[in-house]
């Protein structure tokens, strides 16, 4: 049994402003999903490659400032003015602050590892998530799309089949053969012969028919 | 962040679905029947579910990449 169900579209304008809005949705959402993805991967790459090199060659100056500091410090302990050592102040201060950079660099390592663990785990996380929404866009909007262009191109015959009959012509619907509109593999049949309430039936195979009705108000608008 | 945020990114896909919605409520407006239901349900809904999902993945991964690059830079 076939269950079909009334259109009720008011505006056939709406409809297609539908499918421009979904046409314009489909390209900005894959360009900032692309955008993202973009940033996601130079900022890995940033984690993952430039900095492990960075602060392995900020290591190696360190132990360097080490150990000429560490040479600065001891000759000055050597020295002897006034036949004493000098305190060597300032040669201290300098072998701390060499220490403190080469212990920094060294955090800095064990610091860039754990992020490039947690960045690579979250950003999985993420594509997982927003893989989803690719596939929305890849798959499911060219589906709408072509169901909402359908639904416009059917519309629109039919407004098309209801403003000649209004001509000399006088083509009624009833007398053009609404089974015979091009849908693609989608076949409209009438199922009324009332132009009044005329009701075309959208159908693909194995799926339940799509009803296109018609109030004389309503045809031809937005055409 | 040092190499630019994510949050432009989700701004856009933001925008692109509140321009969306917005065009299909007032689609809804004028087009009220099975089709429509069926398109608003089975299609519209999960879509813009998934578009929050996803802006919310990206707030999160945004703020993750900023403390990563903040705690990887030289801050000598």
């Amino acid at each position: 049994m076939t269950l079909a169900t009334n259109a009720n579209v008011r505006s056939l304008d709406a409809l297609r402003d539908v499918r421009l809005a979904l046409i314009a949705f489909q390209e900005r959402a894959s360009s900032a999903l692309g955008s993202v993805r973009s940033k996601i991967d130079r900022t890995r790459a940033w984690l993952e490659q430039d900095r492990p090199i960075y602060w392995a060659e900020q290591e190696r100056r360190a132990y360097d400032g080490v150990a000429t500091a560490r040479v600065g410090y001891e000759t000055c302990k050597l020295r002897t003015v006034a036949g004493r050592h000098p305190e060597c102040i300032e040669e201290k201060i300098a072998l701390q602050k060499a220490k403190a950079r080469l212990e920094y660099c060294q955090q800095k390592i064990v610091t860039v590892r754990r992020w490039v663990i947690e960045a690579g785990r979250q950003s999985d996380d993420y594509r997982g998530r927003a893989g989803a929404l690719q596939r929305l866009l890849e798959e499911d909007i060219p589906n709408v799309l072509a169901r909402v262009s359908r639904m416009i191109d059917a519309l629109e015959a039919y407004a098309e089949v209801g403003s000649v009959s209004g001509g000399e012509a006088a083509i009624q619907p009833r007398a053009v053969s609404l089974s015979a509109l091009p849908l693609g593999d989608r076949v409209v049949t009438a199922t009324s012969e009332e132009p009044a309430n005329a009701t075309v039936t959208e159908k693909e195979e194995g799926e339940e028919p799509l009803t296109l009705a018609h109030s004389p108000q309503s045809r031809g608008e937005g055409t | 962040m040092a190499l630019g945020s994510l949050i432009d990114g989700a701004g856009q896909l933001d925008a692109a679905a509140d321009l969306l919605e917005e065009t299909w409520l007032t689609a809804r407006t004028n087009w009220d029947d099975g089709v429509s239901r069926s398109l608003d349900e089975d299609h519209f809904e999960p879509l813009f579910a998934q578009v929050r999902m996803a802006i919310d993945a990206i707030s999160r991964l945004n703020s993750v990449l900023m403390s990563a690059c903040r705690e990887c830079e030289d801050q000598r």
